[in-house]
């Protein structure tokens, strides 16, 4: 009897499931044909130009092009020149920061191309690597160790850095937008990637030590490229 | 896509000739594999309109990652996850525009209502809407386990869990069901 009730039960729910097919449309030939036909024409219009090449190179590519793009651009800052004060910061510091950036960038530029056949990480992973992108950020810029340097009116040095910092981050968040194909975290962890070379550069280039300029100036990129990313994607 | 010959090669043998630039073989991929993911997101979502655009965009998708796919990779799980993606990404997008909410698509009886018993189709519409409302993840498992009876194992893999977290998504979605639907859950 019991066997005979789980059988039912187990039929029940199989009649459940398919009740779900009863509306669907029928998948006569012409409807599908109609749906190739508009499958091949986006195509397409995907393919066309250096950007629809660049977007179907195997993801390992792409992710490779976007970190050595952030790498090169915080190396250029040693050709353009280090801060004057970069010999008076402690090693420890620069190792850390260093390091910390560098992973941060590395971690959330391969997540803002990570191809659509992967599986999802889901939200929590996420949402903890964008954690941790903006503790490493805060941490570098909070606890800048003082070295001799000038003290600028805190408005203007801000002002002046997050303009830098901005103008150094759009490439990267460019190139990492032409290269995704529309992975599920892609614009938030385009924007982090892009707010953590900006930082890069600016820990190596900026000389101003107080912690509330390198706070507000180039740890304030990152969130304004975040909540840029937000509105485009409420806009779009 | 009615009347041609069978393409009698493999689903990886036709990924690898498309990727190669083959054109009859991205056709007889689609033609293959479109009825059966149309089905499976149509048991995602309320709409058949979104369905389609959804299962276009699985292919626009797939012809994207051509190159992606490695010669020893098998192409059905790899094209189900692309759909699955898709899905989860428009009910993402959902939630940040609030405004086509579940509940107003399609509303689902309470768990003490006395309604005669119900059409195959506005069951169908009461559980399709039930089933909206449920987290990504015990959605996926639900019409993964329940609709597409696959086993656990099978579920885990396609969503990148382990069996006995699958199994716990699933234990907490069928009893969110049994309070959505009451009666109308067997």
């Amino acid at each position: 009897m019991a066997g005979s009730s789980k059988e039912q039960k187990a039929d029940a729910l199989r009649d459940s499931a398919q009740a779900l097919d009863s509306d669907m449309p029928a998948l006569e030939p012409e409807f599908l044909d109609a749906m190739f036909s508009e499958v091949e024409a986006t195509n397409s219009r995907n393919d066309a130009g250096f950007v629809g090449w660049l977007r179907t190179r195997p993801s390992w590519v792409r992710q490779l092009l976007l970190v050595s793009s952030g790498l090169m651009m915080a190396s250029g800052i040693a050709l353009v020149g280090v801060r004057p004060n970069f010999t008076q910061l402690p090693t420890a510091y620069v190792v850390a920061s260093g390091i910390g950036l560098t992973l941060a960038m590395v971690a959330t530029a391969v997540l803002a191309l990570r191809p659509l056949h992967q599986r999802a990480l889901g939200r929590a992973v996420d949402w903890g690597l964008a954690a941790v992108a903006l503790l490493v950020m805060l941490a570098v810029t909070g606890f800048t160790p003082h070295v001799d340097g000038p003290s600028p009116p805190l408005a203007a040095s801000v002002t002046h850095c997050a303009l830098m910092g901005t103008a150094m981050a759009l490439p990267v968040l460019l190139l990492a937008r032409l290269l995704d194909r529309g992975s599920l975290a892609g614009p938030l962890m385009s924007a982090l990637a892009a707010g953590l070379t900006a930082n890069l550069m600016l820990m190596l280039r900026c000389p101003v030590d107080d912690p509330a300029h390198c706070v507000l100036g180039h740890f304030g990129v990152a969130l304004l490229l975040i909540g840029l990313m937000a509105g485009l994607r409420r806009l779009a | 896509m009615g009347g041609e010959p069978t393409d009698e090669r493999s689903d990886e043998a036709l990924m690898i000739a498309h990727a190669a630039g083959d054109r009859a073989a991205f056709k007889a991929l689609f033609s293959r594999e479109a009825p059966r993911l149309m089905r499976l997101v149509r048991r995602h979502v309320d709409n058949d309109d979104l369905a389609r655009d959804l299962v276009q965009q699985t292919f626009t998708q797939l012809h994207a990652a051509r190159h992606d796919f490695r010669h020893d990779a098998r192409l059905r799980p790899w094209v189900t996850t692309i759909a699955l993606n898709l899905v989860r990404q428009h009910y993402r997008r959902r939630k940040v525009r609030k405004e086509d909410s579940i509940d107003e698509a399609a509303p689902v009886r309470a768990a003490d209502d006395t309604v005669a018993p119900l059409e195959r189709a506005e069951r169908a519409a009461q559980l399709r809407a039930a089933v909206g409302q449920l987290p990504d993840g015990q959605r996926e498992v639900v019409v993964l386990h329940w609709f597409e009876e696959r086993s656990f194992a099978e579920v885990a893999q396609l969503v990148g869990a382990s069996e006995g977290a699958v199994r716990v998504r699933a234990h907490r979605a069928y009893g969110r069901l049994r309070e959505l639907l009451g009666d109308a859950l067997p």
